[in-house]
């Protein structure tokens, strides 16, 4: 008995001082991120931000590494997975932080964990360049924690650009006014169809139908009958993948074409093209981008180094977020936290997206509507040099 | 054990002063499944109840706190967090604790989906939103040191309720509901009380750890996840005692922990592979690396004088004890036993005899009250009794042996005759107890499990229980049958010495000898009717109860 | 005719479902397992249908064929290795084992998870396959659903007919009503089982094929998907094949009806008040049962 407790002791003894050994400090840049790998959310986590943090890691050790003041220093990496648990979440950046003492810490994905882990960024100083934490109290957030930042921009943007094209092409003639909207019945959904509502009005637009959806919905057809029956011009859905990848089929099924067809999540998706090829073709969605040469380098890259096509919303977002985290390193050109967000705070900076520019630690200047027109995501809105004019009506469904 | 838990307060409240952030973050999650273990444990281990409904309840806390912070001030919040899920958990366990184990499993399991929607829509109805920011002025340390009472308060009132007399009647009801309600333990309300409240420390847990993910929206708060982990942590520690709980979790944090920095791509998969391998090589939990020590408080006293066990009362009756008028029950198709008339005196020991298949087991449950009639009224001490159950004829004087011996494999001899005295709150049960065990010469193995036991020591140890209810009346089903010969004469006195202190016995028997010596009168069961009944002399002379027996002797 | 609409939608979509809880209501209900590992293996065969269309070309309705008796072969293997060994040969009767079985299943369900996210990352499976809309009088719908409902019914109806008219069948059903009446009586009952539990296994995994052509499958599905089978089980009342069927119907109904009719918010609040019902309905059941 006595034997059997000491080894149970020894053994958690031994386990402690692994944990707590931490590793030889290198010449190297740690960067540490806790991740979904697993559960409900590393689909989001996997396809667009995983492999961003990957593509950025490998193009800047390719180049010797951030160019210090001490000369070029590469990047060594300590990854963990989340498990899609917030708890456990808080638990490893914590680790990376005062037991694997990594120099920065890359954010995890989604908006519950970029906030449950906020206290334990700000408390030490360290900069949360958060992309995926669409939210309208981002501003209120940032007054309490002054190294969170979120790249995406905020609800209010994505609605308001929707309800300003839809606008302009009633306006036009090229569809009437009536619009009908579902969502998903989350904070996500509500805050987008919410916002929507608000610009909707402002606009002159007509809701002829607006229900929320819970998550797990799968009855596409009755909902898509019961839309269809109030006629629409344009079908609003601010969904998730999996009900933006099931809508458009469901749409065909039952012979629901309107002049707009716009989706959520998903939509600037590789998968969904690679799913709905030539019947993609007009369906409209978050994001968008700018095929120029900047982005069809960024797209070469990322297929070579990570086996896969990029998102066309968050994914280029989040490249250049990790551009400014290096161009702000490389200014300073040490490892002071301190000085690098005051100077992601204020500075410009060169990326993917063009010169980008934090408001309030808020970026405000993405392409908020897309459109795939002849294979690709294009952007819509806002309206700016790069915007391409809409398809509408979108073509009808083939087959 | 002890040293192991003394050790583990003390590590676990020294731990914010000496080890940094993320130690206190691994404390955290450690205290965080030892109290849901431990909670989990102090309900499924005695009642053995499968709940997978962990995450309603801790969900339940967390959006009390989520949804109330601004309004009342945190501690509040736990205390009401605590009152939510129990009332929660009062409902479902209403609803549900009857069903048997799979069905309540299967059930829980779906419990904290249908409550996520449902905060879901009455949150995005009610409130516009479906998340909810929680900024709670709680220092980490405040979060931690909160955990670690509730942690610690959990194991000790699970602790001290395990001893007590509602413990040791959970216990029973685990082992065989049937035997426990003829000892007088009510089934329903204890299980849902107990249920509720184990609940409702789970919601406070959740209320204190709200704070700590500043976002909350019903998909983290009602995460099936918990539910498991939390039967994990408590079936690897055992199911013994809620102290399990706090031997597991801390290798359950680590294992994950120490997994996820060498393996950050497999960490979830050889999380599955270790449990897999736990649930093969440690069926029994931690606990069962440690040996069982008896409580010390019940250990016998040493010239402690053995009290009598307390006698019935068995004042000047008017009526018979006992009557039963036209009892009719059936199974299936089968009549077995059709319409049967039968009276019990004060005083008298009446048997029950007749062929196999009778129906004199049948009649002997339904006078119990462990079978409900089909048609028919019984009576008991001049009250209308049909269809009570056994646990209310038990606590009124009316005690029943099973024809197989059923005892409760979880409680030792000695509690098996304390929980009915104590049930009915007797003066001096301990001493009582130590009386009864004497009597049946079960003294010396009072801190024995039942199965320890041999044949006879089981019988005497389920007529010690019988005779703990004070009866008033004893019904003995085929006590006598198996034993050997000497062991034989030894019973028959033991029950003569009974009928001598004026309990009232019903005997169903097959040894003749034995109803001769035993019986004042005897009632002759055929095909679930009475054939005859008078004196055994009588009865046994009796030409149809001679075609009956020996028809089926010499068949 | 919206009504028949929404009915017509209902049913059909239903049947998916139906066929999802028949494999589960096999491993549970004759096997005595509550796999919690159910819907990881279902979404499995959808990921590997989907691995194969896109990859190879690979024909959905060939994965239909082949990956069922492999998926059978895999349980069957499960059942020997992994189950049995816990259980012994008396099966899961007693609360302790059925406990075991359920944290074994759930570790099971992680290390499937784990492997799964491992191998193909945070990725989505989702393709077109008879995605085309076929008309039914007045109301139309995909061809792919009214696939998985037919092959749902006939799956059904084969494994209702076994069940009634087969030695095997009587024996499987004595099993999952009178288990220790069973063992008593000599009925082999750990082949029975194994059986079933291969039986429920292979079901599953056609319900995964005839899913991934309309349903998007992540190697996060599992416990979604046998939280909706469990549901279905229950609603079915462990009724057997048929009951398996009619509570997937009464589930789509639920969902179609509410969806069109009231709010689409609220339609799983009606599946699992629908559950709610199930169960208390069950313990009126059981009530009775007990005396």
């Amino acid at each position: 008995m006595k034997t059997r407790r000491s080894l149970l002791v020894q053994g958690m003894a031994a386990a402690a001082s692994l944990l707590l050994a931490g590793r030889a400090q290198a010449r190297t840049v740690r960067i540490g991120y806790s991740i979904s790998k697993t559960g409900p959310y590393a689909t989001g986590a996997g396809i667009t931000t995983l492999p961003n943090y990957r593509l950025w890691v490998e193009e800047v050790n390719a180049a010797g590494g951030l160019k210090l003041a001490t000369g070029p220093t590469r990047i060594a990496v300590v990854e963990y997975d989340d498990r899609s648990s917030p708890e456990e979440t808080i638990r490893n950046i914590e680790r990376l932080i005062t037991q694997d003492r990594v120099d920065f810490v890359l954010p995890p994905w989604g908006t519950a964990m970029n906030l449950a882990v906020a206290p334990v960024f700000a408390r030490h100083g360290y900069p949360q360049i958060a992309v995926t934490n669409l939210s309208e109290k981002t501003p209120e957030l940032v007054r309490r924690w002054p190294s969170y930042f979120s790249f995406l921009g905020l609800p209010s943007q994505y609605a308001e650009a929707l309800a300003l094209l839809l606008r302009n092409l009633a306006a036009a003639g090229r569809m009437g006014r009536r619009v009908a909207v579902v969502h998903t019945d989350d904070e996500f959904g509500l805050e987008l169809s919410g916002a929507f509502r608000r610009a909707a009005q402002k606009e002159g637009l007509e809701l002829v139908y607006f229900q929320g959806y819970p998550a797990g919905f799968s009855d596409f057809q009755s909902l898509l009958n019961a839309v269809k029956g109030r006629s629409p011009d344009a079908f609003v859905a601010f969904s998730y993948p999996a009900e933006t990848l099931a809508l458009p089929e469901a749409a065909a099924v039952v012979g629901f074409n309107p002049a707009v067809f716009f989706l959520g999540v998903g939509t600037a998706f590789p998968i969904f093209r690679q799913r709905y090829g030539a019947n993609a073709e007009g369906i409209m969605g978050l994001g968008g981008v700018v095929p120029n040469q900047a982005w069809r380098t960024y797209l070469e890259r990322h297929r070579a180094v990570t086996n896969q096509e990029p998102d066309r919303w968050a994914s280029p977002v989040t490249y250049a977020s990790l551009q400014a985290l290096r161009a702000a390193i490389e200014k300073i050109g040490k490892v002071d936290r301190f000085q690098i967000v005051r100077l992601l705070r204020q500075e410009t900076f060169d990326t993917l997206l063009g010169p980008l520019q934090l408001e309030g630690n808020v970026f405000r200047g993405n392409w908020l509507i897309g459109q795939w027109q002849g294979g690709e995501f294009v952007a819509l809105m806002p309206e700016r040099p790069g915007a391409v004019a809409p398809r509408v009506p979108k073509p009808s469904w083939s087959r | 054990m002890k040293v192991y838990l003394a050790g583990f307060l003390l590590l676990f409240l020294s731990l914010p002063w000496w080890g940094g952030e993320y130690l206190r973050s691994l404390g955290l999650s450690v205290l965080l499944y030892a109290a849901l273990g431990a909670a989990w444990a102090t309900f499924t281990g005695p009642a053995r109840h499968l709940s997978l409904a962990t995450s309603a309840f801790f969900g339940t806390g967390v959006y009390t706190v989520a949804l109330l912070h601004e309004f009342a001030p945190w501690p509040v919040l736990v205390v009401l967090a605590f009152a939510l899920a129990a009332f929660l958990a009062l409902g479902v366990g209403l609803a549900t604790l009857r069903l048997q184990g799979i069905y309540f499993t299967v059930f829980t399991y779906g419990l904290a989906e249908l409550v996520r929607q449902l905060v879901t829509w009455a949150q995005r109805n009610l409130g516009g939103s479906v998340g909810s920011y929680v900024f709670v002025e709680a220092s980490p340390l405040d979060l931690y040191y909160a955990l670690a009472l509730l942690a610690f308060l959990t194991l000790g009132l699970g602790h001290l309720f395990l001893q007590s007399r509602f413990g040791l009647a959970l216990l029973a009801l685990g082992d065989d509901e049937t035997a426990a309600r003829h000892a007088g333990v009510r089934v329903f309300g204890l299980r849902v009380v107990v249920f509720a409240a184990t609940a409702g420390i789970m919601g406070a847990i959740g209320a204190v750890v709200a704070p700590r993910w500043v976002y909350v929206d019903p998909g983290l708060a009602f995460n099936p996840n918990l539910s498991f982990l939390t039967a994990i942590t408590a079936l690897l520690g055992g199911l013994r005692h809620p102290s399990g709980a706090f031997l597991a979790a801390p290798p359950l944090v680590l294992v994950y922990d120490l997994l996820s920095g060498p393996f950050p791509h497999h960490a979830t998969a050889l999380l599955g592979l270790f449990f897999i391998l736990l649930v093969y090589f440690l069926p029994r939990g931690l606990l069962g690396l440690f040996r069982e020590r008896p409580p010390s408080s019940t250990l016998p006293q040493p010239g402690l004088e053995a009290t009598p066990p307390p006698l019935p009362q068995v004042g000047p009756e008017t009526g018979p004890l006992l009557e039963a008028r036209g009892l009719r029950k059936a199974f299936g198709g089968l009549v077995a036993v059709a319409g049967l008339h039968l009276e019990v005196r004060p005083g008298e020991t009446v048997g029950l005899i007749g062929p196999n298949g009778s129906g004199k087991t049948t009649a002997l449950g339904l006078l119990a009250g462990t079978l409900r009639p089909d048609g028919g009224h019984i009576s008991f001490l001049g009250q209308e009794t049909t269809g009570k159950p056994p646990e209310f004829l038990a606590q009124r004087g009316l005690a029943r042996t099973f024809q197989q011996v059923r005892l409760f494999p979880s409680l030792t001899v000695y509690q098996h005759v304390y929980l009915p005295l104590s049930l009915r709150r007797v003066k001096g049960a301990e001493e009582a107890t130590w009386g009864l065990l004497e009597a049946l010469g079960l003294r010396e193995k009072a801190h024995h499990h039942p199965q320890a036991l041999t044949y006879l020591d089981q019988k005497r140890l389920e007529l010690a229980r019988a005779l703990a209810l004070s009866p008033k009346l004893l019904l003995l089903d085929e006590w006598l049958a198996g034993l050997n010969p000497s062991e034989l004469q030894e019973a028959i006195a033991l029950l003569q010495a009974l009928k001598g202190r004026g309990i009232t016995l019903v005997v169903v028997e097959h040894l003749m000898p034995a109803v001769r010596a035993l019986c004042d009168r005897v009632y002759v069961l055929s095909f679930g009717e009475v054939i005859a009944h008078g004196t055994p002399a009588e009865v046994l002379r009796h030409p149809k109860v001679v075609e009956v027996y020996l028809g089926v002797e010499h068949a | 005719m919206p009504l028949l609409d929404a009915l017509l939608t209902g049913a059909i979509a239903g049947g998916v479902y139906g066929l999802l809880a028949l494999g589960l209501a096999l491993q549970y209900g004759v096997a005595r397992i509550l796999n919690l590992a159910y819907g990881e293996a279902v979404a499995l065969a959808g990921i590997a249908t989907a691995l194969l269309y896109q990859g190879l070309t690979l024909s959905p309705l060939v994965a239909l064929v082949a990956l069922p008796p492999l998926f059978a072969l895999g349980n069957l293997l499960l059942h020997r290795l992994l189950f049995l060994p816990l259980v012994g040969r008396t099966l899961a009767l007693d609360g302790e084992n059925e406990g075991r079985l359920i944290l074994l299943t759930f570790g099971l369900s992680f290390l499937i998870q784990g492997l799964l996210a491992a191998e193909l990352g945070g990725r989505l499976f989702s393709y077109s396959y008879l995605g085309q809309g076929v008309s039914l009088g007045t109301t139309a719908v995909a061809l792919n659903r009214l696939l998985a409902f037919g092959v749902a019914l006939a799956l059904v109806v084969l494994a209702h007919l076994v069940l009634t008219r087969t030695r095997l069948g009587m024996a499987a059903r004595a099993l999952s009503r009178e288990p220790e009446e069973a063992l008593l009586v000599g009925i082999p009952a750990v082949r029975l089982s194994a059986w079933a539990f291969a039986l429920g296994g292979g079901v599953g995994a056609a319900a995964g094929v005839l899913l991934s052509m309309f349903h998007t499958l992540t190697p996060a599905s599992g416990p979604e998907l046998t939280l909706k089978a469990l549901v279905v089980v229950i609603l079915g009342g462990l009724g057997g094949a048929p009951g398996a069927l009619l509570g997937g119907v009464a589930l789509g109904l639920a969902e179609a009806l509410v969806t069109r009719f009231v709010n689409p918010g609220l339609s799983m609040a009606a599946v699992y008040g629908l559950f709610v019902l199930a169960v208390l309905y069950l313990r009126g059941n059981r009530e009775v049962a007990r005396q």
